[in-house]
């Protein structure tokens, strides 16, 4: 092909790459047990967030949090048993990505777990992912305390039921919960979608208040609500699950050089490409740059970790940061940059997202769809606002950062662009 | 907050802090970390803790008061700084000049993007490619921005530096420079003789000559020509193509109600004045006319006083001759503006002969500045061979220090001269600096059983350069001069006894004017 | 044509920008840095895709 064929494949590639992407319709039509619904997730598979890794490699915080799980489908009774499973090969692992699904941190989901069932109405395809814990000790964080599979369990037995009833009335009477128009509103209300969910939970709230009081007895009504209002990032999973179908919208497009996933696991971060299929483009995950709460500092911190850069990769997050100024000193910068943030993601994007506007930048979409052209041609990567976990397991959040991708998978994966489609 | 707490754990003496909010989970946090007071304990989520462990009284008193401070002031630093010109220009939206000063070939990318959004350059980046200067000259007239260089030393607007420069009065003279340190010596003159300039504009070294055909300096005489506070315009330059000097001389006379002076250093003709347009082949002289053009009653009274300073200058010249021993034969200049050099080149040259230089065109005499002297020998420090690894000379006087240790050691040497640009952006204390060299030099020379004579001019306003500044250079031993073309006259002298028709031609073209 | 309140963005080296505060001008600093310089290999393909 020529050169000026070639240019003008890419592009149109691109350009329906994002405009799939951008007009997917992510709804939540209902919450089921993982094993049930998640395409794959055979009996024994503990699903995690990031590119595809075995036990021996995985950090502090992912084993922490795969121990959780065994000990919380019963497949162990202790720790000690849950680790001897592990080490005789007797669970399988595999990436939350590869099976439809997303999960924050370590983003471990196993069969019996509660998940938000997400469809898309312009394709009809599902994504997954898994109900959020709060703040403080959690399984995403590596926890596995009585405390952490107590709330599990509650999670499991009532907080499931409870938006099973809701969601089923939800899903008949209106479709569903449309997670796009949440995701607008909550752009223009403080929120980026990936540190700052906010105004998205609270908008959630109030799409199921009629139904809690309709169809909740009162201490059922408050016990849900209790819970929802107290965790500011019970909306994090669902933009998360939203922008997962989104991407997957974008997927497998010939020819397309637009990033379609970013995710890390704690000790690899993981990207994929639209044009490239299904094959991960790996480099060890950073420590990401911030500030620590009292007592910790960076020697103490797990290597970036979690499925949420899937936000970046659709115009949320980092891209999206013009939209919350406040999010600015909780990672330690200053005000201006929100803008080297926002420069920086267009100069490595093809376009304005026609949903997700900002007000505080002059009324433009976010930046959209990571071209590694771009991001190899300016030598800038994507950055993302982030938590930092403890890499010792059960100890949890100790601080919140900014974390810049390393450029090796981009490179490569540009690489192996010009073998698969011989330029 | 949490930054806070960092720079608080920073201070002497402090062995843990934290500055949180009194939240449960904040409490939880601080109690693990033996934090927690009693005053802790009960504070509620709306009040900030502060909680400090520290080794003793001292460094307590020490940390809470910076606690305090941080908790008040604005972190201001680095407010104003970006890693990107989008990001700027977003922040400074209203932005008017940009001052680049990033390598040579990257100007181009960079300046496109900001004349296209209006905004006025000062480029002191060198190695700009020929093309680009064309190409962003065309693009900046096209806007109907100014391009100020490349390679602009100095540019002063409004009384504001851009470069380097010197806080010179505001006036009526308007500058037009080819040279930087030509700017500098003209508009610190003007200064000296109690007048001053509205704006003094760069150009770039390579505006007049052809290729180029003088798009800035034209523009340049337009927007003096339109500015009611400028009353007559001096242009410096080294020599300039025929073509652009002629068309230069026809808009002069053809557009414009001002009076000029052109200062062409270097240049080979005798030019007529004419009722608009003056020439001079010296800043000195050049000086003199515009002062002359536009106060004439001053002009009277300064050319009086230089007189008597040349004067003085050939009598200084004469005795200081007379303490040479018969090796004494040489002079060696070394300078830190590149005009400076060349005008003292082309008057040494005059006086005494050819002399090696790394300014020479001519191959014979052509010489690095990087290897020791050769007989009579002036070094541009600012030249490519030492400014490729190291600031400027204006900015780091070190290399030239070393030189001048080096040829005091010279038992053939007579003379040194050196120019000492101070203002702004040039190195601290360089007056200080210099002395302590001058005074090391003379040393060295003496202990060596010669007189060395060292000779400065000093580039630099009242308001750049104190009175014990001044007095510092005097007692090193340093004779000051109010020029370079006298500084050069004067060491040239000290060389070779000039005859009575060969000082009055020199003082004619260099240093007074017509009357001699 | 010059502006008399001057608003300047500096770009390239710190102590101009410095100079102009000094002088108490108002002025942004841009910390530039020239882009990477890419490995022959991936110049060559970027030539060939990339707009």
């Amino acid at each position: 092909m020529t050169t000026i064929a070639i240019k003008e494949r890419i592009s149109s590639a691109n350009s329906v790459t994002v405009q799939r992407m951008m007009d997917s319709d992510p709804f939540l039509v209902d919450v089921d047990l993982a094993g049930k619904r998640i395409p794959n997730l055979k009996s024994k598979m503990i699903l995690h967030a990031g590119p595809p890794i075995e036990w021996e490699d995985m950090s502090g915080t992912l084993r922490g949090a795969i121990l959780g799980a065994i000990l919380l489908e019963k497949w162990a009774d202790s720790i000690k048993e849950a680790e001897e499973l592990v080490v005789l090969k007797k669970i399988e692992f595999d990436s939350c990505h590869n099976h439809s699904s997303v999960g924050p941190m370590a983003g471990v989901i196993s069969p019996n777990m509660p998940v938000f069932v997400i469809k898309d109405r312009l394709s009809q395809n599902y994504a997954y992912t898994n109900f959020n814990e709060g703040l403080g000790k959690a399984l995403r964080f590596g926890a596995y305390d009585e405390e952490v599979l107590t709330k599990l369990n509650w999670m499991r037995e009532s907080l499931f039921k409870f938006l099973k009833i809701i969601l089923q009335k939800l899903e008949k009477e209106k479709g569903g919960i449309g997670l796009k128009s949440i995701i607008s509103q909550a752009l223009q209300m403080g929120d980026e979608c990936h540190n700052r969910n906010q105004a998205g939970t609270l908008l959630f709230l109030k799409e199921i208040m009629p139904y809690i009081f309709s169809y909740l007895d009162r201490k059922q009504a408050n016990e849900l609500f209790s819970f929802i209002s107290s965790n500011n990032h019970f909306f994090l999973n669902l933009v998360m699950a939203a922008s997962k179908c989104m991407a997957d919208q974008a997927h497998n497009i010939e020819y397309s050089t637009i990033v379609t996933a970013i995710a890390r696991n704690g000790t690899e971060v993981g990207i994929r490409i639209s044009g490239l299929g299904d094959q991960w483009f790996t480099d060890k995950a950073p420590i990401p740059k911030g500030l620590y709460f009292p007592g910790y500092s960076s020697k103490d911190a797990n290597p970036d970790i979690g499925d949420s850069t899937i936000t970046e990769t659709v115009g949320l997050g980092g891209a999206a940061m013009a939209a919350s100024p406040s999010i600015v000193k909780f990672v330690g910068g200053t005000i201006k940059d929100i803008q080297e943030m926002t420069n920086r993601f267009r100069r490595i994007t093809i376009t304005q997202n026609k949903y997700y506007i900002i007000p505080f930048a002059e009324f433009e979409g976010t930046p959209t769809g990571i071209d590694i052209r771009k991001i190899m041609q300016s030598g800038l990567t994507p950055k993302a606002n982030t938590g930092i976990a403890h890499k010792t397991p059960g100890i949890g959040q100790i601080g919140a950062g900014i974390v810049t991708l390393p450029i090796k998978p981009f490179k490569e994966a540009l690489m192996s662009y010009a073998r698969t489609y011989k330029i | 907050m949490m930054q806070f707490s960092q720079q608080l754990k920073d201070e002497q003496g402090v062995i843990d802090a934290a500055i949180v909010m009194g939240t449960d989970l904040n409490k939880n946090t601080l109690k693990n970390m033996d934090l927690l007071t009693e005053d802790g304990i009960s504070a509620t989520e709306n009040d900030t803790l502060i909680s400090i462990n520290c080794q003793d009284e001292n460094s307590l008193n020490n940390a809470v008061q910076k606690a305090e401070q941080l908790l008040v002031s604005d972190s201001a630093k680095a407010k104003n700084e970006f890693n990107d010109l989008p990001s700027a220009l977003d922040y400074f939206s209203n932005a008017n000049i940009a001052s680049l000063s990033i390598p040579g070939q990257f100007v181009k990318e960079m300046a496109i993007e900001l004349i296209k959004k209006q905004l006025h350059l000062f480029v002191f980046s060198d190695h700009v490619p020929l093309e680009d200067e064309i190409y962003l000259k065309n693009l900046a007239l096209d806007n109907n921005v100014l391009l100020m260089g490349p390679e602009a030393g100095t540019s002063i607007l409004n009384g504001t530096v851009f470069g380097f420069g010197n806080r010179v009065r505001k006036g009526s003279v308007g500058i037009i420079g080819a040279s930087g340190t030509g700017i500098q010596e003209s508009s610190t003159m003007l200064d000296l003789f109690g007048e001053g300039i509205s704006h003094a504009i760069g150009v770039g070294g390579r505006d007049l000559r052809n290729d180029i055909g003088g798009m800035m300096t034209m523009k340049t005489m337009e927007i003096f020509e339109n500015d009611p506070n400028t009353k007559a315009v001096l242009l410096v330059s080294k020599p300039v193509d025929d073509d652009v000097r002629n068309k230069i001389i026809d808009k002069i006379n053809n557009f414009s109600k001002k009076n000029y002076v052109l200062c062409l250093v270097g240049d080979n003709e005798n030019r007529e004045d004419s009722d608009k347009i003056k020439f001079s082949k010296s800043i000195q002289i050049s000086v003199l006319k515009i002062v002359k053009s536009i106060n004439d009653d001053a002009y009277k009274k300064i050319k009086t006083i230089v007189g008597n300073q040349v004067n003085e200058s050939i009598k200084l010249a004469e005795s200081l001759s007379n303490d040479l021993n018969n090796e004494q034969k040489y002079v060696r200049g070394f300078f830190a503006g590149g005009t400076l050099c060349y005008e003292s080149k082309i008057i040494l040259e005059q006086m005494i002969g050819k002399v090696y230089s790394n300014l020479s065109s001519d191959d014979t005499y052509s010489i690095k500045g990087n290897v020791p002297s050769k007989e009579n020998t002036l070094i541009d420090f600012g030249e490519e061979e030492f400014t490729s690894a190291r600031p400027h000379p204006i900015i780091d006087p070190l290399l030239r220090k070393n030189r001048i240790l080096e040829d005091a050691n010279d038992p053939n040497v007579s003379v040194i001269i050196i120019d000492i640009i101070c203002g702004i952006n040039a190195a601290k204390n360089t007056m200080a600096f210099h002395a302590e060299t001058i005074k090391q030099a003379i040393q060295t020379a003496k202990e060596q059983g010669r007189k060395l004579s060292v000779f400065t001019y000093i580039c630099g306003t009242v308001k750049d350069v104190s009175e014990d500044e001044l007095q510092m250079l005097t007692d090193s031993g340093a004779k000051l001069f109010t020029s370079n073309a006298l500084m050069s006259f004067a060491a040239a002298l000290v060389i070779n006894k000039s005859d009575e028709n060969l000082i009055k031609k020199i003082r004619a073209e260099f240093l007074e004017g017509e009357l001699f | 044509m010059i502006p008399n309140n001057l608003r300047v963005i500096n770009i390239g080296l710190r102590v101009f920008y410095q100079s102009l505060t000094e002088q108490k001008i108002e002025a942004v600093h841009v910390n530039w840095e020239p882009k990477p310089k890419l490995e022959k290999e991936i110049e060559d393909i970027l030539d060939k895709i990339d707009e």
